[in-house]
Formats: structure tokens, C-alpha cells, sequence
């Protein structure tokens, strides 16, 4: 899959980052007050899902880089008779 | 007969449907929804138990029964079926009508079935309306990408016949109740649900047909198929635990394929895929309460992804295109549309106060008390998934995100945003206040979704999965859309089985042909010989009768005709 490569190509705008920061920082500071009952010890750790959440979002993207690079083939690939192989 | 009619589920939509294609287009709007409000009443009032019963040749048949379950599910196959009517209003398309509105009548017939052989009947039933659906799409691919599907689909019914066969053999009946999958009859049971659920290996039929048709077929197909194997597989298989992890692959794979696959509606058939993933873990974990999970979200799931079909269809209807790389900044021309398709994908990835959060937590919390770590985490793993291509990449980039090329779009027509404003509210009004699902759900089994720390969890994972996409999209490496083909399951019988068939034939080709050779060339040999036999000095020349001499060469003749034939 081809990077982007132009810096000025922001996906997201800036007051919609600005109040996504926000709540993120809120929510990370509810964690202080609010007790999240765990069923699961790595679960119980602090900002679990916090963590979780981002770190996912990243593994997908790369993920999906491998599944670009393996499975994907031309628009028309089915539309031959033979494909390319 | 009209007592008939009215008796067994759905009959009324499937005989019914006959009737559409000769009224004209507002009766026929006004008409269909009457017979699913009708339908729906009549339904909605069968209480638990057996009904109607038939015999057929020695075969009792249950024509209709109801199971604890039944009920959500049915009702949830005429909101869907009201839903369509509203949104293809614009659609002057007879045969989707007619097709869409039997193939909903055989859906919820098959919720009511029995026995293994009347649902036979429906379950192909379903497969022979429906393709009619995936045939009024317009790609050129259409025609092709039906025929596949309609394989599927009746291939799925044969195996399910086998598997009846099987039952009625060992003497166990062919009544619809928990069936050993570890028998040659549950095997054969379990492919035959396995293929309309769209397990591992047998879903490429999902994402190559569903997005081939039509605008309003889409929206059509999705909801039942996948639906009644579900409840298929609930009724049969609960608590085989092998679906825990069949589902967790078919939760986790579509993830990675959907990022890459630029036709948002095919994005939309990975995420189906995926979602029908958690409620095969739900059947597999088999406790009452991952049961109850099971069904509450086949519920919303079949509103909130029929809603985002919709939304995406609109925009197909209105721009001509639903690829990821053509399209952006929609939500100026098609405001409502985006509010909508916004609440769906809110309540797709389960945010708190919409309807996946209610439902989908239930499986979730089932399979966190039973202590399944890996299952639990491949499913909070796929919420995160279907942040990025649902939430980001479905919704996001192409109704709020930069627009790659000036894209002229209008509203959608009135009937959509008024099945898109219903399946909206719907998914609100699920999450908001869960209650009524709740008290449709077959057991008891609770559980408390609107603890503090619970949400907090939720809401954590679902904003940090959002700077994730954040993060990646400011250093400029988060991934354009491109349009290509996927490679998927349907692989097998698109490449794989016809080069595996020639390579087989290939080689039996040519010993047949060398076959072929040599007894052309023997044949030609004995005309030679018995040419020069018969010369005035020849061989047989005056010894045998002229009658004899005949008869050789006729039989000679006759060989050679043979020959021919086969060549």
C-alpha cells in the first residue's frame, strides 16, 4: 500500500484533534476516580484499553499491509480469464 | 387454504409476493407493507411450542414451532423486510420487490420450521429468491458473481438434505433439536449452517455476491441469510465449543481484509462477516447468557448493518460510486445520510447508548466469565477493527474526510432516509433503553452493562483506537485507499478448483488423445492390409464368399464410425 507521502495530507481536521485529545486526556484522568472491575489480570492493569485501543489501531494498519502486499492483484484480476498467474 | 396462509410464518410474504409484480408501483409499496404488518401481528402472537404438524409419506413434518428464541429473530425479519419496502420506494424494480419480499417470507418460515426437511424447503427457497437480488445488480460481474453465489446457496441446502438423510437413517428423527456435531449427520448439518453463516473458508461467496447488486438488494440481502443459520446454529450447536474458536478466526481475519478492500460495500460484507463472528463465539461459549449475546446482537446487528448498507447505497445511488478513493466531504450534500450512517457505525463499534453496546457486550461478558483470555481479547481487538473500517473508513473519510475530486451528490430519496431515520432511531433507541430487547431474549441471564468502569473501558479503548488513527494519519503514513482486488476465500473455486480440475484433466487429455492416435493409425493399417488382401493376387482373393468379405469390412466400417464418434 502506498504511504502517503504529502505531510499536508491531514486526514483530520485541527479542532476535531484538539477535541479528541481532550476527551482521550478526560477519560485518562477518570481512571483515578472510577474503579473497572476486571475479569482478567492484564486487564486490571492501569489504561489497559487506553493502550489496547492504540496499539491495536496500529497492528491493524500493519497488518493490513501484509494482507496488501500478499492478496491484493489488478481491479480486472478476475476479469481475465487467467488472473496473472 | 386461507387459514393455511395465515397459520405458517411467512407463507402470507411468500404467496403473497406472486401478487407484486402485476400491481403498479404505489399499490404495490402500500400492498407489500400491508402483508408484513400483517405478517408481523400474526407472528408476533405464536406463543412457544408446537403448532401445525403434516404428514408425508410416512414423515411426520412440524410445520410450525416455536422455540424460545424464535421470537426476537422473527420479529427482527420483519422490521428488516418494513425497513426495505421503505428504502427501495424510489426503486421501480418489480423483481427486486417481489424476490426481496418472498425471500424475507422464507426466512422467517425457516425460523419456524420443525423438522430438518421443511426447513430444507425454505432454506432453498431463500437461496432462489435471493439470487434474483444479487441479479439485479448492473456490474458486468453480476451475472457470474450470482451464479457462484447460487452454488453456494443450494450447495449449502444439498448438505443440509444429506445431513436430514442421515438423522432419519440413524432412527433419531428429523426433529429440529441439539444435534452431535461429532456425527457424520451433525458434520454434514454444521457445513450446511457453516456456509450461509460464512465460516472460515466458505464466506467468499458473502463478500463477492453481496456487493454485485443492486442498490436496494444489498440492503435486502443482509439481513436474513446469515441470520437464520445463525439461529440455525444457535438452536443446533450450542455450546459445541470448536465454533468458539471458528468464530474468533471469523471475527479476527475479516479485520485486516476490510483496511485494504477500497468498495466500501464490500468493507461493509468483511465487517457482516466479522460481526456474525462474535455470534458464533456466543453459540460456541453456549452459556445462557452468551446465548442471550448471541441473539441481542443478531437483533441490532441486523438493523445497525442493514443501516450502514443503506447509508453506502445511498451514496452509490446518488454518486454512482462507493470506493473509498473516490469519495469525500459528502456530508455537505448529503447531511442527513451522514447523521445516520453515523449513529450505525456509533453503534457497530459499540459505543455506549448505542445498540452494539447493550448486546454485544453480553457474548463479550459471557466469554470473560467463562475465562476464555484469547477469545476475549481477539474480540475487543476486533472492536478496535471495526473502528478503522467502519467508524475511519467507511464512514469518516468519506462523509467528513477531504474529498479526493469534487463529488456532486444530492440528499437521498425520501424513502431512504426514512428507513435510514427508522433503522437510526432504532439503534438509539436499543441503546439508550435495552429493555424491551432484553425481555425478548430467550433466558434470564443478565448482565450489567452500565457499570462505571465498564464504560470506562469501553470509552477508552474506542477514543485511544481514534488517536491511534490520529497519530498515524498526522505522520502521513496512514494508508490511502487504492483500488484493487482482494484475494479472499472465493479464491478456491475462482482459481483454485478450475486449475486443480485442468491439472487433472491435462494429463488424462493427453493419454486419451495418444489413445486416439494409435487407433486411428491401427485402423488405417487394416484398411491397408485388407486393401491389398483383396487385390486380384491378394490373400482372401477367391477363398472367402463375397458375402463374408462383406461382413469384414463392414464390421471394419462400423469401427471406424465408432472411432469418429468418440473423436
Amino acid at each position: 500500500m502506498a504511504k502517503s507521502k504529502n505531510p499536508k495530507s491531514k486526514l483530520t481536521p485541527a479542532l476535531g484533534l484538539r477535541l479528541l485529545a481532550a476527551v482521550a486526556g478526560l477519560l485518562v484522568l477518570a481512571e483515578i476516580l472510577v474503579h473497572r472491575h476486571a475479569y482478567f489480570a492484564l486487564e486490571a492493569m492501569p489504561l489497559f484499553f487506553a493502550g489496547f485501543g492504540f496499539l491495536a489501531f496500529l497492528a491493524i494498519i500493519l497488518g493490513s499491509r501484509l494482507v496488501a502486499k500478499l492478496a491484493t492483484r489488478p481491479v480486472d484480476y478476475y476479469d481475465t480469464p487467467e488472473g496473472d498467474a | 387454504m386461507l387459514e393455511m396462509l395465515l397459520s405458517i410464518p411467512g407463507l402470507l410474504l411468500i404467496v403473497g409476493a406472486l401478487l407484486v409484480p402485476v400491481l403498479p408501483h404505489a399499490p404495490r409499496q402500500a400492498y407489500m407493507l400491508a402483508l408484513i404488518g400483517v405478517s408481523g401481528y400474526l407472528t408476533f402472537g405464536i406463543e412457544t411450542g408446537v403448532h401445525t404438524t403434516a404428514s408425508l409419506g410416512g414423515l411426520d413434518l412440524i410445520l410450525v414451532r416455536a422455540e424460545a428464541m424464535t421470537k426476537p429473530f422473527a420479529l427482527v425479519f420483519h422490521i428488516a423486510a418494513a425497513l426495505n419496502v421503505f428504502y427501495a420506494l424510489h426503486d421501480p424494480n418489480k423483481t427486486t420487490s417481489a424476490a426481496g419480499l418472498a425471500y424475507a417470507g422464507a426466512a422467517i418460515a425457516a425460523l419456524f420450521a420443525g423438522d430438518f426437511l421443511t426447513l430444507f424447503l425454505y432454506w432453498e427457497l431463500t437461496a432462489i429468491t435471493s439470487v434474483f437480488l444479487v441479479l439485479a445488480g448492473t456490474s458486468a460481474r453480476t451475472m457470474n458473481a450470482a451464479m457462484r453465489y447460487l452454488l453456494m446457496q443450494v450447495g449449502s441446502g444439498v448438505v443440509l438434505l444429506a445431513g436430514a438423510g442421515l438423522l432419519w437413517r440413524d432412527g433419531t428423527g428429523l426433529t429440529i433439536q441439539a444435534v452431535d456435531a461429532l456425527t457424520p449427520a451433525g458434520l454434514c448439518l454444521l457445513l450446511a449452517f457453516g456456509i450461509k453463516a460464512a465460516f472460515p473458508l466458505v464466506n467468499g461467496w458473502l463478500q463477492d455476491a453481496y456487493p454485485e447488486a443492486s442498490v436496494t438488494g444489498t440492503v435486502m440481502l443482509s439481513a436474513f441469510t446469515t441470520k437464520l443459520a445463525i439461529y440455525m446454529l444457535a438452536l443446533c450447536f450450542a455450546g459445541f465449543t470448536p465454533l468458539i474458536y471458528i468464530g474468533a478466526v471469523m471475527a479476527v481475519l475479516p479485520v485486516f481484509f476490510a483496511a485494504v478492500e477500497n468498495d466500501l460495500r464490500r468493507v461493509l460484507a468483511y465487517s457482516l462477516n466479522n460481526q456474525l463472528g462474535f455470534m458464533v463465539i456466543g453459540i460456541g461459549v453456549g452459556t445462557q447468557l452468551a446465548l442471550n449475546g448471541t441473539v441481542a446482537h443478531a437483533f441490532a446487528s441486523t438493523i445497525y448493518q442493514g443501516l450502514l448498507f443503506m447509508a453506502l447505497g445511498a451514496v452509490l445511488h446518488r454518486t454512482g460510486t462507493a470506493k473509498a478513493s473516490q469519495l469525500g466531504a459528502l456530508a455537505k450534500s448529503m447531511p442527513l445520510t451522514a447523521i445516520f450512517c453515523t449513529v450505525g457505525a456509533l453503534s457497530i463499534i459499540s459505543f455506549p447508548l448505542f445498540s452494539g453496546f447493550v448486546t454485544k457486550s453480553l457474548t463479550l461478558g459471557a466469554v470473560a466469565k467463562e475465562g476464555y483470555f484469547f477469545v476475549w481479547l481477539a474480540m475487543v481487538f476486533v472492536t478496535v477493527g471495526a473502528v478503522q473500517h467502519i467508524f475511519v473508513k467507511a464512514v469518516y473519510l468519506p462523509f467528513f474526510g477531504p474529498a479526493p475530486k469534487r463529488v456532486k451528490a444530492k440528499e437521498a430519496p425520501l424513502g431512504m432516509l426514512l428507513a435510514m431515520g427508522a433503522a437510526a432511531a432504532l439503534c438509539l433507541g436499543i441503546g439508550v433503553y435495552p429493555e424491551p430487547l432484553y425481555a425478548l431474549l430467550p433466558y434470564d441471564a443478565r448482565y450489567e452493562v452500565w457499570k462505571a468502569g465498564y464504560v470506562l473501558g469501553e470509552l477508552q479503548l474506542l477514543f485511544f483506537a481514534g488517536l491511534g488513527f490520529v497519530f498515524l494519519s498526522l505522520r502521513g503514513v496512514y494508508p490511502t485507499a487504492m483500488d484493487t482486488t482482494v484475494l479472499n476465500t472465493d479464491y478456491l473455486f475462482r482459481r483454485t478448483l478450475p486449475r486443480a480440475t485442468m491439472a487433472i484433466a491435462g494429463p488424462v487429455l493427453r493419454v486419451w488423445f495418444v489413445v486416439l492416435a494409435a487407433l486411428k493409425r491401427s485402423v488405417l493399417q487394416m484398411l491397408k492390409i485388407s486393401e491389398q488382401a483383396s487385390r486380384e493376387s491378394g490373400l482372401v482373393s477367391g477363398i472367402a464368399s463375397i458375402g463374408s468379405a462383406a461382413g469384414i469390412f463392414l464390421a471394419m466400417f462400423a469401427l471406424m464410425l465408432i472411432l469418429r464418434q468418440v473423436m
